[in-house]
């Protein structure tokens, strides 16, 4: 009993050492394309359990919705997503063809995103963090500081590329922060992630208009993120005469756990700011 | 010393509660949170096992957790492998271990677990709050996950009655 209460002993100590070792390798980024093969290893088998999850979650809906009626919500759904990204696209369009109207001449034309589709095959399995694995990686263009949408707007960005995958850090991670505007104020402020997927907007200066329902984009600032992604909408605001600033809560336009895909911006590339 | 369930079928457990939390249970969520059945099985596996078990099985489960997830590798594997030791030698001073008192054990080993990696994480430069974590995060998140220990309970005891059967016909 006392050898093995010691064996344990012993096998922990070594095993607890070999565990600080690699967080220590992890933070010098020597561990970087260990990591990055390791990631490529696990791909195939994240893949094929993602579809039969994927498939068994299928069946159990069709079951739930009844035939057509699934067919016709999710038309509809897809439309109104559609429409909407439009309708803000467009508000977004006219406040900056108003801001350029103004800055005589002064041309940008709005971006068109060239995207690359890719499937979500793993999830973060934490609940402290929140991560992606797609079935894209190197071999098909992606590169680390890709940013990932969906047709509702902003997800994240992609943090590690394996050959066949990569990891995206999805915007509600706390250790995601995005440079903000509400669209309708052209209030600025930063977006960070928070656990449990939820979303805080902070430094918006006192004065500024804020309000339940506002649209929240990407300001470009920074440039990690290109301009005019929806991040979300205001649900509640926080201000208090004493701070400095006000602080809003985003609920995020798209629910992460439900999503099977989304698309990588191929024609933007972050700016590296030495 | 205890019997143990086998290393291959455990192997196999493991493979399917690490899917499981990866594919299909950020589907199912519960307020946000998901159910940590690898940390579950991890647990299970050290009050069954021993702690030689929980410590090795912690190990291996906490480095599949670091690959799959966005935390730096060697955090899991950490907190894990310290949760299987020790409540490994907690559980050998146990007289019974029912499916209850693995829920009972299960819970404080879960919270244990979460704290841990958020303290590394936050030690690590990570924007956590350990006070958000613990309240909003471990103790929501390990009663949620304590759900699958009566079918870990169950299954691993199955496991353990087969090896020990499957040694005995050997010896004959």
């Amino acid at each position: 009993m006392v050898g093995l209460r010691n064996r344990s002993y012993y096998l922990a100590l070594v095993l607890l050492g070999i565990s600080v070792l690699s967080i220590a390798l992890h933070q010098s980024g020597h561990l970087r394309p260990v990591e990055g093969f390791l990631l490529q290893f696990s791909t195939p088998v994240a893949e094929v359990t993602s579809l039969l999850t994927y498939r068994v979650l299928e069946v159990g809906r069709a079951f739930q919705e009844l035939g057509s009626l699934r067919e016709e919500n999710q038309r509809l759904r897809q439309e109104n997503a559609e429409l909407r990204a439009k309708v803000i696209a467009a508000q977004e369009a006219q406040i900056e063809n108003r801001a350029l109207r103004e800055q005589l001449g002064f041309k940008e034309a709005n971006p068109v995103f060239d995207t690359l589709p890719a499937q979500i095959i793993s999830r973060d399995p934490s609940n402290l963090l929140d991560f992606l694995i797609i079935n894209k990686g190197a071999a098909d263009g992606v590169k680390d500081g890709m940013v990932a949408v969906s047709p509702q707007g902003l997800l994240g960005r992609v943090i590690l590329t394996g050959s066949n995958s990569a990891k995206v850090l999805l915007v509600t991670s706390p250790s995601s922060s995005v440079s903000a505007v509400v669209q309708s104020s052209r209030a600025v402020g930063m977006v960070y992630g928070q656990q449990g997927g939820r979303l805080t907007m902070r430094y918006i200066p006192q004065g500024e208009a804020i309000a339940v329902g506002d649209v929240v984009i990407t300001s470009g600032l920074g440039g990690a993120f290109p301009k005019g992604l929806v991040i979300g909408k205001v649900v509640k605001v926080r201000q208090r005469d004493v701070e400095l600033f006000q602080e809003a809560e985003i609920a995020p336009p798209v629910n992460v756990g439900r999503l099977e895909t989304l698309a990588l911006i191929r024609n933007f590339a972050p700016a590296r700011l030495e | 010393m205890r019997h143990g369930a086998g290393a291959l079928p455990v192997a196999l457990l493991f493979l399917i509660a690490l899917q499981l939390q990866t594919a299909a249970a950020p589907l199912v969520t519960l307020m946000g949170l998901k159910p940590q059945f690898v940390a579950a099985l991890v647990v299970s596996l050290s009050v069954l096992s021993g702690p030689l078990a929980g410590a090795t099985w912690g190990f291996v489960g906490g480095l599949a957790l670091d690959l799959l997830s966005g935390v730096p590798l060697g955090v899991s594997s950490f907190a894990l492998t310290m949760v299987g030791t020790i409540w490994g030698h907690v559980a050998a001073g146990l007289k019974s271990t029912g499916w209850l008192v693995l829920v009972l054990v299960t819970f404080p080993a879960l919270v244990a677990y979460d704290t841990l990696v958020a303290l590394w994480l936050q030690g690590l430069g990570w924007p956590l709050s350990l006070g958000f974590s613990l309240v909003h995060v471990a103790l929501p998140g390990a009663m949620l996950s304590t759900l699958p220990v009566p079918f870990n309970y169950y299954i691993l005891r199955w496991l353990e009655e087969r090896s020990r059967r499957f040694e005995a016909r050997s010896w004959d």
